[in-house]
């Protein structure tokens, strides 16, 4: 969905922004300095998307907009009017996880868990872009995200099995 | 950690973001903002406005004609790195792209933005300077075209004055036996380039140089073309001799500073090397 309107509202005031999250619209009014990562925990209760590093770096915030992966501590809720965004809430289907998500489960993919959200929508970006990677076109594509606990080896694991499953 | 507060514009034209732009000298664009959200974090920056050119239309183009190559002020940094025709022309361009950051920020990230921020680090001057790139300007008065070597002033210093916006960047075609790369030393996968060098080279049927173009960034107040390293080059057969030549005339005309990549000395030294590397690589191709 296209917004071309010409939009303007000075600092104190508030912005109509819509969005199409896990495939359901919601309309909201937020500051226009408000950060996409603070608009999808507070304003919609979809705390899947963790507060990492704020400073673009760790990835643990990371989530889908319009099909490509991206830092929601790095945009602004304003800037995902009209976007269709995609977050860990939305992957789980009739109480079934998506492979990705079995992937990391049966490698043992996490430690803390708390980049593991960030993690597996990198991993979903990846696999959308490239469904068979190598290893190293892993580990480039997950080059965004930092895990402080496993050392990364199960993690690059979990994706080889995840691109396999979702192979068929 | 939370942006100052800041009006928002979104507008539907450029024309419309140099007029929100010419009334207000505060205002500042907003493209993919992957250096805008930081400088907004840490306070660097004050905005009185945001003017948003995320939802102009038709400003996404990588446009390849005969005689340049047009990168519209919304081309992302992940457009470069997929388009196929790049990587047969020149390319350094996508091999500069692939180097930036990590793919979240790539998905955002725009060409065009990372020129107005001139971080003296950046990538994508040191790969433009050696096309021979121009910034087509566009302002009150109309359109103008500059130099990537003018365009870049100082550290976050531009020649975009009041009320303009880089409309696009133009690449000007090559023919012949034109080769190119962009070699990039980092100190881990994602961080700024200790020190980055392009290199854009024209053979001629006797196997000399005909020309020779190489922009290195970070290690300077501003990136810089090595014109001296060029000259080294131009005329002669690319033996090891005459390439180490050309990458210490290189390190000659850089100055550094120390800081948390490295001591000015190390940085030094490896603009040789990286140039070296830049030069065999493009070669290689």
């Amino acid at each position: 969905m296209r917004m071309s309107s010409t939009v303007k509202v000075g600092p104190e005031e508030l912005v109509k922004v819509r969005v199409k999250v896990n495939g359901v619209w919601y309309e909201r009014y937020v500051e226009p300095r408000k950060l996409l990562v603070d608009f999808l925990r507070e304003d919609l209760g979809l705390t899947s998307v963790h507060i990492g590093c704020d400073t673009g770096h760790c990835g643990a915030c990371t989530v889908i907009m319009n099909g490509k992966s991206v830092k929601s501590c790095m945009v602004l809720a304003v800037q995902a009017d009209g976007a269709e965004i995609l977050t860990l809430e939305g992957l789980a289907k009739d109480g079934k996880l998506h492979p990705i998500q079995e992937a990391f489960w049966e490698k043992h993919a996490l430690q803390c868990g708390y980049c593991t959200s960030g993690m597996i929508m990198e991993t979903y970006y990846l696999l959308s872009q490239n469904p068979n990677p190598t290893e190293d076109e892993i580990r480039r594509g997950l080059s965004g995200n930092l895990c402080r606990c496993t050392g990364y080896q199960n993690i690059i694991e979990a994706v080889k099995l995840a691109a396999q499953k979702l192979r068929g | 950690m939370r942006p100052p507060k800041f009006g928002y514009v979104r507008v539907s034209s450029l024309d419309e973001a140099v007029k929100v732009l010419e009334a207000d000298e505060n205002a500042k664009v907003l493209a993919g903002g992957q250096s805008l959200m930081p400088m907004l974090k840490l306070r660097l920056i004050r905005p009185s406005y945001l003017v948003d050119i995320n939802q102009v239309p038709n400003l996404s183009y990588i446009s390849i004609e005969k005689d340049v190559i047009r990168f519209g002020a919304l081309v992302r940094h992940h457009d470069v790195e997929v388009n196929g025709d790049l990587w047969k022309i020149y390319p350094i361009l996508p091999e500069t792209a692939i180097q930036i950051a990590d793919p979240q920020v790539r998905n955002l990230g725009t060409m065009a933005g990372s020129l107005a921020h001139a971080d003296p680090a950046a990538d994508w001057p040191a790969a433009l300077i050696a096309l021979r790139a121009r910034v087509r300007v566009l302002g009150p008065g109309g359109e103008r075209e500059v130099p990537i070597d003018d365009f870049i002033k100082g550290p976050f210093t531009t020649d975009l004055g009041r009320g303009e916006v880089i409309k696009e960047v133009v690449v000007p075609r090559i023919n012949g036996n034109v080769k190119s790369s962009y070699i990039k030393l980092e100190r881990k996968a994602g961080d700024f380039a200790v020190v980055g060098v392009g290199v854009v080279i024209k053979l001629s049927n006797d196997g000399s140089i005909e020309d020779a173009s190489i922009g290195v960034t970070a290690a300077g107040p501003k990136p810089f073309r090595a014109v001296d390293a060029e000259k080294a080059l131009i005329g002669r057969k690319p033996t090891d001799d005459v390439i180490m030549d050309a990458a210490e005339k290189a390190m000659n005309m850089a100055s550094p500073i120390s800081d948390i990549r490295g001591s000015a000395d190390y940085k030094k030294a490896m603009v040789k090397v990286i140039t070296k590397k830049a030069i065999k690589s493009a070669l290689s191709r």
